[in-house]
C-alpha cells in the first residue's frame, strides 16, 4: 500500500475535493513508515520538483489548460501517470474509481468504468480485414443515437484505430499494414463497448501487453508536435493522437509481455462543444499478473 | 472488409471532380486520379465515411504525386476530414482551395444538432456564421470551438 501526499502548491480547492474523494480509502492517508508515496497535485511545478525524489512512486495531477501542455508533461516526468481533466462532470467519481484501480489491482475491461450498464457487447477480432465492417454492423445493429450525440464518427475511428492497433502491434504478423493478419482464437483482439447514463467506453484488449506507457505519451505526444505521419514505420503515427481527440478519457492497463488494454471514454454531452471543452483525463495502471 | 473506397470521376477539359465514397484507409487506392494530368482537381468529400490514419498518410502521398503546378478544390469537407486538415500538416496542399464544408451546430429551442454546408466566403475571420435550424427556422448556436475547427482558414 502507498501514501498519499500532497503538493506543496495544490490549490485549496482541489485538496478539499481530493481529500473527499479519498473518504472510502483511509490506508492510503494513514502515517505509516516506509511507504511509497503518490503524489497529488494540481499544480505543474510540483510535478517538476518531486519527480526526482525516490520515494515518489507515480504522481497524480488535476489539469487546467491545454491538453498537449498535459501530454509534454507526461513525457518529460513519466511517474506523472494520472491527468485528471479538471472540468471533469462526473470529478470526484473518476477520482474514486481511480483510487479503487490503484489499490485493487485486478480489474479488466469497462464495467469497472461504466457502472450499470445499460448496454454491453464483446467481440472477437482474429481477422485484421473485418474490423470496420464489424463496427458498422454494431452500430446498424445497436442504436446509439441517444448516447453518442455527433460523435458517432468519433466512436468509430477511435474502435478502428486501436483494433488496428491492437493487431499490427501483435508479435504474431506483418507489420506493414496493407497486409492482412489472422490470429489463433487464443491471440484474438477483444473489443469492449459498454454504456451507462453518464459514458459509453470502447475497450480493447490484447494478449501480448507490448502498449507501454512511455510509447502511448510518446506517440501522442510526437503527433501532437509534429503534426505529420511518419514513413517508415508500420502505422502512420496519428492514430494514437485521433484516439486522444476523441475521447474524454483515456484508461491504460498494462501487464508487460502478457495484456494490454486500451479504453476511450465518451461522456454523455448534449452538446458537441461541451465534449471539446473538457479537458482530457488519462489513466495508467501497471499490472503485476493478470 | 472495410468498404473500399470507390472514386466516381467527372472530367472536363483538364478539370477533374472526383467523388469519394466509403472509407480511407490503408487499402484507399488513388491511382485513376494519379495518371491523369490535369491542371484542376476538385475533390468531394461528401460521402467519405471513414478516414483512418493510415488513409491520411495514403491521402497526403497521393497529393504529394499531383502535378505541383495543379489546382486543388475541396468541397462538402465533413467534419472527419476538417479537424485532420487542422491537425495534419500536408493534408491540404500549398494553395488549395477550399470551397465547402461542414461544421456542427446545436438548436437549444428543438434541443438537435446539425450538420450545416458553408462556403468559405461565408467565415469572417474564423467566426461562424449565424445558421438556422432546419426545422422551425430558430437561429442555431455553432457547436465547436471556433479557434479551433476554423483553424485551416489561417494555415492554409
Amino acid at each position: 500500500m502507498a501514501k498519499v501526499l500532497f503538493g506543496k502548491n495544490i490549490s485549496a480547492g482541489k485538496y478539499q475535493l481530493l481529500l473527499s474523494s479519498l473518504k472510502s480509502f483511509p490506508d492510503l492517508l494513514s502515517d505509516q513508515q516506509d511507504q511509497a508515496l503518490w503524489l497529488v497535485t494540481d499544480n505543474a511545478y510540483d510535478v517538476q520538483s518531486y519527480h526526482d525524489d525516490n520515494a515518489i512512486e507515480l504522481i497524480i495531477m488535476a489539469c487546467e489548460g491545454d491538453d498537449s501542455e498535459h501530454i509534454q508533461l507526461a513525457k518529460n516526468f513519466p511517474k506523472l501517470q494520472h491527468l485528471l481533466g479538471a472540468n471533469a462532470p462526473y470529478e470526484e467519481d473518476e477520482l474514486v474509481k481511480m483510487w479503487a484501480e490503484l489499490t485493487c489491482q485486478n480489474q479488466w475491461g469497462p464495467q469497472s468504468i461504466v457502472e450499470d450498464c445499460l448496454f454491453e457487447r464483446r467481440l472477437y477480432f482474429c481477422d485484421s480485414s473485418s474490423i470496420a465492417q464489424s463496427i458498422d454492423q454494431l452500430l446498424n445493429e445497436q442504436d446509439f443515437g441517444a448516447h453518442l450525440i455527433g460523435q458517432i464518427d468519433y466512436f468509430k475511428t477511435t474502435a478502428n484505430e486501436l483494433i488496428t492497433n491492437a493487431f499490427y502491434h501483435s508479435p504474431f504478423g506483418p507489420k506493414d499494414r496493407k497486409n492482412k493478419i489472422n490470429l489463433k482464437d487464443d491471440q484474438s483482439i477483444v473489443f469492449e463497448v459498454a454504456i451507462n447514463q453518464k459514458r459509453l467506453a470502447v475497450s480493447v484488449t490484447d494478449s501480448y501487453g507490448l502498449l507501454s506507457w512511455d510509447k502511448m505519451v510518446k506517440a501522442i505526444a510526437r503527433a501532437q508536435e509534429e503534426r505529420r505521419f511518419v514513413d517508415e514505420g508500420e502505422g502512420a503515427g496519428l492514430g494514437l493522437r485521433m484516439v486522444f481527440d476523441n475521447s474524454n478519457q483515456i484508461i491504460v492497463r498494462h501487464c508487460p509481455n502478457r495484456r494490454s488494454e486500451v479504453i476511450s471514454v465518451i461522456e454523455h454531452y448534449k452538446r458537441q462543444l461541451d465534449f471539446k471543452q473538457r479537458i482530457k483525463s488519462f489513466h495508467y495502471y501497471m499490472r503485476d499478473h493478470l | 472488409m472495410s468498404e473500399k473506397l470507390v472514386i466516381q470521376t467527372q472530367i472536363s477539359g483538364q478539370k477533374v471532380e472526383a467523388q469519394f465514397i466509403g472509407s480511407i484507409d490503408e487499402d484507399a487506392s488513388f491511382e485513376k486520379l494519379t495518371g491523369l494530368h490535369m491542371t484542376e482537381y476538385v475533390f468531394d468529400f461528401a460521402q467519405v465515411k471513414l478516414m483512418n490514419s493510415c488513409g491520411i498518410r495514403e491521402w497526403i502521398k497521393f497529393l504529394e504525386q499531383l502535378p505541383s503546378s495543379s489546382k486543388t478544390i475541396y468541397k462538402n469537407c465533413r467534419q472527419i476530414i476538417v479537424e485532420q486538415m487542422n491537425m495534419v500538416q500536408g493534408f491540404l496542399r500549398e494553395n488549395a482551395q477550399i470551397e465547402s464544408f461542414y461544421a456542427p451546430y446545436y438548436c437549444e429551442e428543438c434541443d438537435k444538432e446539425s450538420q450545416v454546408l458553408l462556403k468559405m466566403s461565408d467565415v469572417k475571420d474564423r467566426k461562424a456564421p449565424q445558421s438556422l435550424c432546419p426545422t422551425h427556422q430558430c437561429p442555431m448556436e455553432f457547436d465547436a470551438i471556433e479557434q479551433q475547427y476554423f483553424n485551416f482558414i489561417r494555415s492554409k
